[in-house]
């Protein structure tokens, strides 16, 4: 053990550094801890599906605070590392995630026939407002191409440079551009409520899912 | 303004108000027989592969008592639930244009769009999906097979689906993934001032931030860009056609249809692939914590 780096619980030293995400003198320490007691459960089981039952929930958070403090690291690139060290970090983080970061197939399945259930339950509010009351004039071919082109445009970039936009904010302001540049006039009251709900989206969610979790908390 | 112009406007103003009063017709119109003989085979077809998988993943797990399967179920009914309110605002989006423009009948832009995001989230990677269980609070994520972890579920889900519910009633198409992100952050403060810790280092504020930066850029982006290739197409197609109100159910040239349908698979391929699978990702939580044992 070095200088005043001390260790308890590498996992309790673990959790503190992505919750706090300050890297301190026993990170480290208690990075290389969690390692090895990974190691030397994978040398005796082999494979996941080989660990026991009762076991593997601390297994499998072993893994997972590995992978995010590694995850960290990179990001704060702390402490300076030579690039093979981040490049065999980065190939023992993608061991790992690759045990612990599987979506069965079925899961797939489930999330994309409920969104497809939803749109075909739900698009006509939506599409009704986005084609008929964001402009005074119809849609012409040109405007709903201009505006869906944006979009998808946006979509690709966003995803290249890592902008965060958001599609449903950019297909409704680009059907509003074209609605200008066309001098066809806005629904100022359809624009104010939108940018409204754009803008008060994060509070009220935050507000709601904050007393749901205080009240869960209290009722179980 | 001329006369002949002058002239030339209320007739128009009647043909739009006719095509809408079609467009209207068609938009209520049931899918007909056979789209929801479809649709109802592909359902059951789904719904029998996705109770058969589980029922082979569980099959080898022994519990106490019912309560957990009982937790597990109505985790996933309120986390598919999450999916199918997002598939109200979303993918709605990506469909208005190609039906306003009489590209595509109503209900066949419906289900090639909810088609095109079901391949994207099937392709998908979980790279997204796994991201967003990344912004919650470290210490829920550890113990999420008890009252603490589920709660966190529950009350960010609950909560995403009361917004997009309510904004999707009032017909405003708001952002699925910005309310998620807030409904994350709410647990994460409200996690805070519950356990004694001090600070805020249980929330990412860097996610608000970000969504902060994407409410000043994605209206300005959509508005400007949308706006300039509009007058750029003015400049350099002279097709007058294009820059009319669509006459009764007449689609567009072929060109620009084909332009029209491309995007919006486009669109609904990306949103499948990216804000599709933010929901897999609390899937994955919620089964990971109920039988640790099939899906470690």
């Amino acid at each position: 053990m070095q200088g005043s780096a001390s260790i308890g619980d590498p996992r309790d030293d673990v959790t503190d550094y992505i919750r706090t995400k300050e890297f301190k003198p026993n990170t480290m320490l208690a990075m290389r801890e969690l390692a090895n007691g990974i190691g030397t459960e994978m040398a005796i089981f082999k494979q996941l599906s080989a660990v026991p039952h009762e076991h593997v929930r601390n297994f499998r958070n072993d893994m997972y605070l590995m992978s995010e403090g590694i995850r960290l690291m990179q990001k704060s690139k702390q402490p300076a590392m030579s690039a093979a060290d981040v490049a065999i970090l980065k190939n023992y983080k993608g061991h790992i995630d690759k045990a612990t970061r599987f979506i069965p197939l079925w899961v797939k399945v489930a999330v994309a026939l409920a969104l497809g259930l939803g749109t075909m339950v739900g698009w006509k509010r939506i599409v009704v407002t986005v084609g008929e009351k964001i402009g005074k004039n119809h849609l012409t071919y040109a405007q709903g191409a201009a505006a869906e082109i944006t979009a998808m445009a946006t979509i690709g970039a966003a995803d290249g440079l890592g902008l965060p936009v958001s599609t449903t904010h950019v297909l409704s302001s680009g059907v509003a551009g074209t609605m200008l540049a066309n001098h066809s006039g806005l629904q100022l009251s359809t624009v104010r409520n939108l940018l409204l709900a754009w803008v008060l989206t994060l509070p009220m969610a935050m507000m709601l899912s904050g007393f749901l979790f205080f009240a869960f908390r209290k009722l179980f | 303004m001329s006369a002949a112009t002058a002239q030339a406007r209320p007739s128009v103003a009647v043909g739009a108000a006719s095509e809408r009063h079609t467009l209207h017709e068609k938009m209520s119109k049931g899918p007909g027989k056979i789209g929801m003989l479809i649709f109802g085979g592909v359902l059951i077809a789904g719904l029998i592969y996705i109770g058969t998988s589980i029922a082979g993943d569980l099959s080898g797990v022994t519990m106490s008592s019912g309560w957990p399967y009982f937790l597990l179920g109505v985790a996933l009914l309120v986390a598919l639930g999450f999916e199918f309110v997002n598939g109200f605002h979303d993918t709605a989006n990506a469909v208005a244009t190609v039906i306003y423009t009489h590209s595509l009948e109503p209900h066949v832009a419906v289900v090639w769009s909810g088609f095109w995001n079901f391949f994207g989230v099937v392709v998908s990677s979980g790279v997204v999906a796994f991201g967003i269980v990344s912004l919650l609070p470290v210490e829920l994520i550890l113990q999420v097979g008890n009252s603490a972890g589920f709660a966190m579920v529950f009350a960010l889900l609950t909560a995403a689906i009361i917004w997009n519910l309510g904004t999707w009633w009032l017909g405003l198409p708001a952002s699925s993934s910005h309310t998620l992100i807030g409904s994350i952050i709410g647990v994460g403060i409200a996690n805070q001032l519950m356990s004694a810790r001090t600070g805020t280092s249980g929330v990412d504020w860097g996610q608000a931030a970000n969504i902060g930066k994407s409410l000043l850029l994605s209206p300005l982006f959509g508005f400007a860009l949308a706006a300039a290739l509009l007058l750029v197409m003015k400049a350099i197609i002279k097709d007058k056609r294009l820059y009319e109100a669509p006459r009764g159910a007449e689609p567009p040239p072929f060109w620009i249809r084909g332009l029209l349908i491309l995007t919006c698979t486009g669109v609904s391929f990306f949103h499948g692939s990216n804000d599709g699978q933010k929901g897999m990702g609390l899937i994955m939580l919620i089964l990971i914590g109920t039988v640790p044992t099939t899906y470690p």
